[in-house]
C-alpha cells in the first residue's frame, strides 16, 4: 500500500495534477476581476474554463500527457494562496479515481506516500495503511495481470518513462475491476523512484467496450472526435498559458502597486511596482505587517486598521489617502483602493496603491494659484493662438466684459488700434526670447473707451520647453495716467485753450503718420492763422481776445475727429493734424467745414466779433514724411493764403515748394556774388541844367553775372527785396558810394552821391546804427554829400517807421530823397511826416509829360509841392533836350537821364565830370529868354513823334485794333491841330514851316497804307511802307529842328 | 478765369535734359498759376508778385541754360542758335522789367496781355529754342559722358 509521506508531498501532488491549469486560471480570473475589462480575452478565458469543466472526464483520460509538461513548469506554484490550495484538496478528493504518489526504493520495497480517498474505494484499503509499505496493493492485482503490472513499473522506473497501464484487480469471486493507471516517475536523491499519478476505474468502460463491440467503428469515430477536441483543448491551453504569462507581467509591472493582505494586515502578495513603492525586496516584503509602513503612531494605526477593516466588511471597497513611510524613512502620499474578499478561510484584502505625492503637491499649488488668480489685478490666460482660456474677476471688471464674452475669443477683441505693428513685433520678440514682456498697452473696453494698462505677459512652458499658454497680468493705470496727464498737461498743453502744444503735436504727428502709412490713408497737416484777430484784441481788449481764442479752440475740436489733433502754437496760430482720409476731396470737405465754422460770428462778452481763418495745408504722404518739414510747408502755404485772399485754405504744392527753393537758391547766389565781388556800382550824373553844372550822381548797382552778363538792378533787385540779402547789398552799396565820394572829393569834384535803400533796410531796426557805423570813418564833408534814396511807396508802407528812419539819417547829416515820387500818392500830411530833403519825380511822368496832359499835370504838381515844402526836386529819366527845357520852364532844375548821361562805371565818371560841357540850349531857359513859340514848337515835335511811335508800336501788337487818332485825317492829330492853327499864325512867314505841310500829310497817307498792308498780311508791302514812314518822320523832325534852331538863334541874338 | 488753357505738363514739352525739364515745369506752373489767379482787375501788388516770381525764375533758369551752353560748347558750335537763344532770354527779362516799370507808373498790364506774352514765350521757347539746345546736349559726348 502506498503511504503518505508528508504534507508537502501531498501539496506537490495536487499541484502536479491541476496546478498548471487551475492556478493559472484562478490567478488570471482574480486579476481579470481586478483589472479593467479586456472583454474579448476574458470571454475566451471563461469559455475555455467552462469547456474544461464540462469535458473533465475526457480531460482526465486524454490530457494527462500534456499535463506532465505543465506539472514540472508549475512547481513554482508553491507560492499559491491557502484558499487555492484548499480548493485543490477538495477538488482532488472529489476526483473519481486514485490520485497518488508511489515510491519504489532501491531495495525493491515500495510505498504510497500519498493517495486520496479513491484508494480505499478501489483498492479497498485505507491510504494510511500503505503509506510505508505498498506491497498490499499488488496483492489486489489480478494474478493474470500482476507480472505485466510489475514489469511495466520496472520499465518505467528504469527508463523514467511514464507509467501507463490497463490492468485488472481481483477481489475473490467478484467480477474483475478494470483500472487505468498513469504516473510520471522521478528519481530521488536516495536512488528510489517516485511516481505521481492517478488511477481510474475503467470497468464500466471495459464492459461498454465489450457491449459496444459491434459499434467499435462508431466508437473509434468518437475517439477521433475526442482527439480532435483534445488538440483544440491543447491549443486553448497553450493560449491560456501565454495569457497567464502576460498577466503575470502585467501584474508585476503595472504602474500601480498591488498587494494582498491578510485580515491581520500581513502582506501575502505584492507586485514589483508595489515593492518598489514600499522600497523593499518583494520576497522580504511578504509576511511584513502593513502597519510598519503606514505613517501613523501605533495607536492611531490600530484604530485606522480596524476602521478600514470594518468599513471593508460593510461595503467591500474603500478608497483612502494615506502617508506611507518607507524603511529608509522617506514618506510618500499614497492613494489606496482596498477590496475585501471573503474566502472559506480568512478574508483577504486586495490593495492597489499609487504615489500621489506630486499630484497632491500640484493640487495644493493649484489651490494657491487659484487664490492668486483671483487677485485684484486683472489676469487672463490664453492659449498659444491668443485665444482666451481663462479670465479672473478683476479682468472682467477692468474690461467690462463677462467671462462668456471673453472665453474662446481672441485677445484682439481688446485691441485699441493705438499701437502699430512694430509695437506688437517688439512684444512678441521679447516673449519669444525672454518668455516675458512688460509695458503699457491701450486696450479698448466693452464700452468703447480706450484705457491704458500696465501689462506683464509671461509665457507658460511645458516640461519640453514648449510654450503652452500665455498669462497676462493687467493693472489698470488710468488713474496713474490721469496724474501723469495732469503733469503732461502743464508741459504739453496750452494753458489758455487746453489744446495740445507744439511739443505734443510733434509726438502725435509721429503716431498719426505711422498710422496713416500703415493704413494707406492721407493725413493733412495744417497751419491755421486767424484773420482779424488783432483787431478784436485791439478793440475789445485782451480778455475778449483770450475768450475768442478759447471759442476758436472749441470750434476746431468740434470740427475734427477724436483721433485728430488741434494744437495751439501761441498767439492766434493753430495747427491741425487730421488723419484717416482716403481721398483728397474728403480732406477738402473737412477744411471747408473748418473755414466756414471759424468764420461764423462770435459772441464775446455780449459783442459780436468776426474773424476768419487762413489755413495752409500739406498732405502726407504726398509731400514728405518729415514732421518738421510738413509743418514748415503748411506754414509756407498759410502765409500765401494770408497774402492772397485770407479766409480760406490752400494745399501745399510741391512745385510751389520747388519755386520757393529756387528763390532761396537765388538768395544764396546773391550772397556768393557779393562775396566774389560780382557787383559793381555805376554812376548816373545829376545835372543842374539851369546852372549848367553837375551836382551829383546816383549810384546804381550792376551785377556782373558770370554767365548772364551785366544785369540791371531792375532784373534782380525785385527778387531779393523781400529778403535780408537786400540789406547786405544795401550796406555794400553804401560803403562803395562813400569811398567814391572820397575819391571824387580828392579829385576836386564837388558832387553828392545818392544810394538806393530798400524799404526792408529802412524798416530794419538796426539800420540807423549800421549806417552810423558805416559813416564813422568819414569826415562830415563826405557824409553830408551822401544822399539816401528811398522809394516813395516803400516809405509810405509805414509812414511812422519810415519817417523816423529818415529823421535819424538826416540827424547824422545824410540827405534823404524820396525816389520814384508821384507813384505813391503821398498826401501832404505824409510828405510832412516823411521830412525828406528832396523829391525825385518818377521817370514815367517825365517821359510822358510832353505827350500826355496827365503826366504834365503830375510833374507840375510835384514841382509845386516841392517848392511849397522847400524841398529840392529832381527829374529822372530825362531823355531829350525839350524835356530839359520844359522842366526848366516848370521850375525843376536838377535832372538825370539818358538825355544827359547814361550810368557809367566809377572810372569813367571822373573823366566824364572833367569833360562835362552843358548844352547851350539849356541856357534858353536859364537866360530867361523863354518864348511861348519855342515851347509850342517843342510840344508839336513831341506830339508828332509820339503819334508815329504809336502807329509803329501798334503794328507789333496783333490784338490792338484801335486806330491811332486821326490816322486818315491829318488835321485831327495834335500836330495837325497846332500846325493849321497856332503854328500857322506864328510861323507862316517861314518856308521850312510850309514844307512841313506836305511831309505831314504824306506821313498820314503812308501810315494808313502801312496799317492796311500789315492787316492784310502783305509783309513786303508793309515793310516798305514802314521804311518810308520812318524816312518821312526824319524829314519832319529835321524840319522842326531847323525851325527851333532858327527860333533859338533869333531869341539868343 | 482761364481763357488760355492751362498748360498740362506732357511729353511734348520734355526736352530730355532733366535739369531743364524740372525748371520748365516750374515755369509752366507759374504760368498756370497766373492763368488761374489773374482777374480782369488785378492789384498792382499781385501783378508785382507775379512779375517778381517770373524775374526770379527766369534768372535762375537762364543761368542754368546758358551755363550748359558754355560748358558743353554750344556757344562755339551753334553761334546763331546761341544768339537767338540768349536774345530770347534777354527779351523776356526786358519785357518783365518793362511791365514792372509800367506797374510802378500805374499802368497795369492786362491779364490778357500778360498771359499772351507768357504763353507765347513759354511754348515757343520750350518747344523750339530749348529743344535745339537739348538736342545738341543729348548728342554731345561730353554731356553724355
Amino acid at each position: 500500500m502506498i503511504s503518505v509521506k508528508s504534507h508537502r508531498s501531498v501539496k506537490h501532488l495536487l499541484l502536479a495534477l491541476t496546478g498548471s491549469i487551475f492556478v493559472g486560471e484562478t490567478l488570471v480570473m482574480l486579476f481579470i476581476a481586478q483589472l479593467p475589462p479586456l472583454s474579448e480575452w476574458r470571454e475566451a478565458l471563461l469559455d475555455s474554463t467552462l469547456l474544461l469543466a464540462l469535458t473533465f472526464p475526457a480531460l482526465y483520460l486524454l490530457v494527462f500527457r500534456p499535463l506532465r509538461m505543465q506539472l514540472t513548469r508549475t512547481k513554482q506554484a508553491e507560492a499559491m494562496q491557502h484558499e487555492v490550495l484548499d480548493r485543490f484538496q477538495k477538488i482532488a478528493s472529489q476526483v473519481p479515481g486514485i490520485v497518488f504518489q508511489f515510491q519504489m526504493r532501491p531495495d525493491g520495497s515500495s510505498c504510497l506516500p500519498y493517495a486520496n480517498e479513491g484508494l480505499l474505494k478501489i483498492y479497498r484499503i485505507n491510504p494510511e495503511h500503505v503509506r510505508e509499505d505498498a506491497s498490499y496493493v499488488f496483492t489486489a492485482v489480478h494474478p493474470d495481470d500482476l507480472k505485466n503490472h510489475l514489469a511495466s513499473i520496472q520499465v518505467s522506473a528504469q527508463n523514467l518513462t511514464p507509467w501507463v497501464q490497463e490492468y485488472r484487480l481481483k477481489f475473490g469471486d467478484e467480477p474483475d475491476f478494470w483500472l487505468f493507471g498513469n504516473a510520471l516517475p522521478q528519481r530521488l536523491a536516495d536512488g528510489s523512484t517516485l511516481w505521481h499519478g492517478f488511477i481510474t476505474d475503467i470497468t464500466e468502460r471495459k464492459q461498454t467496450e465489450n457491449e459496444l463491440l459491434a459499434a467499435t467503428g462508431k466508437l473509434q469515430e468518437h475517439q477521433h472526435e475526442l482527439e480532435m477536441q483534445h488538440e483544440e483543448l491543447c491549443r486553448t491551453h497553450h493560449a491560456l498559458g501565454e495569457s497567464r504569462n502576460r498577466f503575470v507581467d502585467l501584474f508585476d509591472f503595472a504602474p500601480i502597486g498591488y498587494l494582498t493582505l491578510t485580515d491581520r494586515g500581513l502582506i501575502t502578495e505584492i507586485n514589483l511596482t508595489g515593492a518598489a513603492l514600499l522600497g523593499g525586496d518583494r520576497n522580504q516584503l511578504k509576511q511584513r505587517d502593513i502597519g510598519s509602513f503606514i505613517f501613523l503612531a501605533p495607536k492611531d494605526y490600530e484604530q485606522w486598521w480596524q476602521g478600514t477593516l470594518s468599513t471593508l466588511k460593510q461595503q467591500d471597497k474603500l478608497s483612502c489617502e494615506q502617508a506611507i513611510k518607507r524603511d529608509d524613512g522617506t514618506v510618500f502620499q499614497a492613494r489606496m483602493d482596498c477590496q475585501l474578499r471573503e474566502t472559506s478561510t480568512a478574508p483577504i484584502i486586495h490593495v492597489s496603491f499609487i504615489d500621489i505625492t506630486e499630484r497632491k503637491q500640484a493640487k495644493a499649488e493649484l489651490q494657491i494659484a487659484a487664490i492668486a488668480f483671483e487677485s485684484q489685478e486683472g489676469m487672463v490666460i490664453t492659449d498659444i493662438n491668443n485665444v482666451i482660456v481663462k479670465v479672473n474677476q478683476a479682468f472682467m471688471r477692468i474690461t467690462g466684459y463677462s467671462s462668456e464674452e471673453l472665453i474662446n475669443r481672441k485677445m484682439k477683441l481688446l485691441k485699441s488700434g493705438r499701437h502699430d505693428a512694430e509695437f506688437y513685433a517688439t512684444m512678441w520678440n521679447s516673449l519669444i526670447h525672454t518668455g516675458t514682456w512688460q509695458g503699457e498697452i491701450w486696450n479698448r473696453l466693452k464700452n468703447g473707451e480706450v484705457h491704458p494698462q500696465f501689462v506683464t505677459i509671461t509665457a507658460v512652458k511645458n516640461s519640453d520647453g514648449e510654450v503652452i499658454n500665455y498669462v497676462a497680468n493687467y493693472t489698470d493705470i488710468t488713474e496713474r495716467k490721469v496724474i501723469e496727464e495732469k503733469v503732461n498737461q502743464l508741459a504739453f498743453y496750452d494753458s489758455l485753450t487746453q489744446l495740445p502744444n507744439r511739443v505734443l503735436l510733434a509726438d502725435r504727428m509721429h503716431q498719426t503718420l505711422a498710422h496713416c502709412s500703415r493704413n494707406r490713408e492721407i493725413a493733412a497737416i495744417c497751419m491755421l492763422d486767424l484773420d482779424g484777430f488783432k483787431q478784436v484784441n485791439d478793440t475789445l481788449g485782451h480778455a475778449a481776445g483770450d475768450q475768442l481764442l478759447c471759442d476758436v479752440a472749441q470750434r476746431l475740436q468740434e470740427c475734427i475727429r477724436e483721433e485728430d489733433t488741434a494744437a495751439r502754437f501761441g498767439g492766434d496760430e493753430f495747427a491741425l493734424l487730421l488723419g484717416g482720409f482716403t481721398k483728397v476731396s474728403e480732406c477738402e470737405q473737412t477744411l471747408e467745414r473748418i473755414v466756414a465754422t471759424i468764420a461764423a460770428p462770435y459772441q464775446i462778452f455780449g459783442q459780436i466779433a468776426h474773424i476768419s481763418a487762413s489755413i495752409g495745408v500739406t498732405l502726407f504722404p504726398e509731400d514728405c514724411s518729415d514732421p518738421d518739414l510738413l509743418l514748415r510747408h503748411a506754414d509756407q502755404v498759410m502765409y500765401e493764403v494770408k497774402q492772397a485772399s485770407k479766409n480760406g485754405y490752400q494745399l501745399f504744392n510741391a512745385v510751389h515748394a520747388k519755386r520757393a527753393q529756387t528763390t532761396q537758391d537765388f538768395y544764396k547766389k546773391i550772397g556768393e556774388a557779393l562775396a566774389k565781388g560780382q557787383f559793381e556800382l555805376y554812376y548816373q550824373p545829376l545835372v543842374d541844367c539851369r546852372q549848367g553844372k553837375v551836382v551829383g550822381a546816383e549810384a546804381l548797382v550792376r551785377w556782373n553775372h558770370p554767365i548772364l552778363g551785366l544785369l540791371a538792378p531792375a532784373e534782380f533787385i525785385p527778387v531779393i527785396e523781400r529778403d535780408d540779402m537786400i540789406i547786405a547789398l544795401g550796406e555794400w552799396t553804401l560803403q562803395e558810394a562813400l569811398q567814391q565820394l572820397v575819391a571824387c572829393h580828392e579829385a576836386g569834384f564837388d558832387i553828392r552821391i545818392s544810394v538806393n535803400i530798400s524799404a526792408r533796410q529802412l524798416r530794419n531796426n538796426e539800420f540807423p546804427q549800421r549806417l552810423k557805423a558805416l559813416l564813422a570813418g568819414y569826415d562830415a564833408e563826405i557824409v553830408e554829400r551822401l544822399e539816401i534814396e528811398i522809394v516813395e511807396t516803400a516809405a509810405l508802407e509805414d509812414v511812422i517807421v519810415g519817417g523816423n528812419a529818415i529823421r535819424k539819417c538826416r540827424a547824422m547829416g545824410v540827405r534823404v530823397a524820396l525816389d520814384d515820387f508821384g507813384t505813391g500818392f503821398s498826401s501832404l500830411a505824409h510828405l510832412k511826416h516823411l521830412a525828406a530833403d528832396a523829391l525825385k519825380i518818377d521817370l514815367s511822368f517825365i517821359s510822358g509829360m510832353l505827350t500826355t496832359n496827365g503826366d504834365m499835370a503830375i510833374v507840375e504838381g510835384v514841382i509845386g509841392l516841392a517848392a511849397s515844402f522847400r524841398l529840392q526836386v529832381i527829374a529822372e529819366g530825362v531823355e531829350q533836350v525839350d524835356q530839359v527845357l520844359m522842366l526848366l520852364e516848370l521850375g525843376c532844375d536838377v535832372m538825370q537821364g539818358y538825355g544827359l548821361a547814361r550810368p557809367m562805371p566809377a572810372k569813367q565818371l571822373h573823366s566824364w565830370l572833367a569833360e562835362f560841357i552843358p548844352d547851350p540850349l539849356w541856357s534858353l531857359s536859364a537866360s530867361h529868354l523863354t518864348s511861348r513859340d519855342y515851347f509850342e514848337l517843342l510840344q508839336a515835335e513831341a506830339n508828332h513823334r509820339y503819334w508815329t511811335e504809336r502807329v509803329l508800336t501798334n503794328l507789333d501788337d496783333p490784338r490792338d485794333r484801335t486806330t491811332p487818332e486821326s490816322l486818315l485825317d491829318y488835321r485831327q492829330c495834335r500836330f495837325g491841330q497846332w500846325y493849321y492853327d497856332e503854328g500857322a499864325s506864328h510861323f507862316h512867314s517861314l518856308s521850312e514851316f510850309h514844307a512841313l505841310d506836305e511831309v505831314h500829310q504824306n506821313v498820314h497817307r503812308t501810315a494808313a497804307r502801312l496799317l492796311e498792308h500789315h492787316r492784310s498780311g502783305m509783309a513786303v508791302e508793309a515793310d516798305a511802307a514802314k521804311a518810308q514812314l520812318q524816312t518821312l518822320q526824319q524829314q519832319m523832325l529835321s524840319l522842326l529842328h531847323r525851325l527851333r534852331v532858327m527860333l533859338a538863334d533869333e531869341l539868343l541874338k | 478765369m482761364a481763357d488760355y488753357d492751362l498748360i498740362v505738363w506732357n511729353d511734348t514739352l520734355v526736352t530730355g535734359i532733366d535739369k531743364i525739364d524740372e525748371q520748365h515745369q516750374i515755369l509752366v506752373n507759374l504760368f498756370n498759376e497766373a492763368n488761374t489767379k489773374l482777374t480782369v482787375n488785378n492789384s498792382a501788388e499781385f501783378l508785382e508778385q507775379i512779375t517778381r516770381d517770373l524775374l526770379s525764375y527766369a534768372l535762375y533758369h537762364f543761368e542754368a541754360e546758358e551755363g550748359l551752353m558754355q560748358k558743353y560748347g554750344y556757344t562755339e558750335d551753334k553761334v546763331e542758335d546761341v544768339a537767338t537763344h540768349i536774345q530770347q532770354h534777354r527779351s523776356f527779362s526786358t519785357k518783365v522789367v518793362a511791365v514792372r516799370n509800367d506797374i510802378k507808373a500805374g499802368i497795369l498790364i492786362s491779364r490778357e496781355e500778360l498771359l499772351a506774352f507768357l504763353n507765347g514765350w513759354l511754348i515757343n521757347h520750350i518747344l523750339n529754342t530749348d529743344k535745339r539746345l537739348a538736342a545738341f546736349l543729348l548728342v554731345s559726348e561730353q554731356y553724355r559722358g
